[in-house]
């Protein structure tokens, strides 16, 4: 999809090619807000937002960056005001689905590793809103430190320390459930 | 956990079920039109403009209350503070001579 192109005409009245827009990034919104919010959250009703917002913001996007920097950052603008809204992130017991590759196929070793990544994102959402964030945009879509400082809106500087302090926080929280 | 293995994982965390909100998304967007690009101000620029603002305004005045101040001060100083007392000496001296003499005691404070 030519992202500058689509946006243009979008700017210039024609709204039905935002649909593009929406269904390339629909699943990644999705599940942005899925791994910084936690299941309790209404990931529809958040991704909906995101895409409303977005579609509102884009007179301001100036291609300085990507336009799906641009579209992580509102998602975590919005995912966080969510958060504060409804305090309570997750617990370790909700259900949801982790789609973990199991090297060999093997039943008894995917349930293992469902339960393990089970219990990762409910470690994940003990952790502090700004070092969960920094967390899961570092190992999602393998964003470069730039890339996490450029959405968050921080430096640098700080986004490395968020990340080192998410993954002692988040070691500690693993070992105390172990 | 390596790096590596932590990535991974949490790479592997997903969304439960399929999230589909074009239809949604698109009936809101063609409910309200998008408005043409406006000129964005920032914060910061606006703080500016107000501060370049209150010092075109705030500042005669100030000049024009401390110069007023100024000028009533110093009339004042004139009027009231400046109290003349005049003592009339008159008399003859060691050597004899006769004097007359206004001692005059300005007050300031």
């Amino acid at each position: 999809m030519n992202e500058e192109a689509v946006i243009s005409d979008i700017l210039a009245g024609n709204v039905n090619r935002y649909e593009e827009i929406v269904r390339e990034y629909q699943d990644i919104v999705a599940n942005l807000c899925f791994k910084i919010g936690g299941p309790k959250m209404d990931i529809a009703e958040v991704t909906q937002q995101v895409f409303v917002e977005l579609y509102y913001a884009l007179p301001r996007f100036k291609f300085k960056s990507k336009l799906s920097t641009f579209i992580y950052r509102i998602t975590v603008n919005i995912v966080c005001k969510e958060i504060k809204h409804h305090s309570r992130w997750v617990s370790q017991d909700e259900c949801y689905t982790a789609d973990v590759p199991s090297g060999d196929g093997n039943v008894e070793q995917s349930i293992i590793d469902e339960e393990k990544s089970r219990k990762l994102h409910a470690a994940i959402g003990q952790l502090r809103k700004e070092q969960r964030t920094a967390l899961v945009l570092y190992t999602f879509n393998d964003f470069s430190y730039n890339d996490i400082a450029d959405v968050m809106q921080c430096s640098v500087a700080k986004v490395e320390s968020l990340i080192f302090r998410a993954r002692k926080n988040l070691k500690k929280l693993l070992t105390e459930k172990v | 956990m390596t790096d590596d293995l932590l990535k991974q994982r949490i790479a592997a965390i997903q969304c439960p079920g399929k999230v589909d909100v074009v239809s949604a998304v698109m009936d809101e967007v063609r409910r309200r039109p998008l408005l043409a690009a406006v000129p964005s101000l920032s914060l910061r620029k606006v703080k500016w403009v107000a501060a370049a603002v209150a010092a075109c305004v705030v500042v005669p005045i100030l000049m024009n209350i401390v110069s007023t101040f100024g000028r009533q001060y110093n009339t004042g100083i004139m009027a009231d503070d400046i109290a003349s007392v005049y003592d009339y000496h008159a008399g003859y001296g060691d050597n004899g001579s006769y004097y007359e003499a206004y001692l005059v005691d300005v007050l300031l404070d």
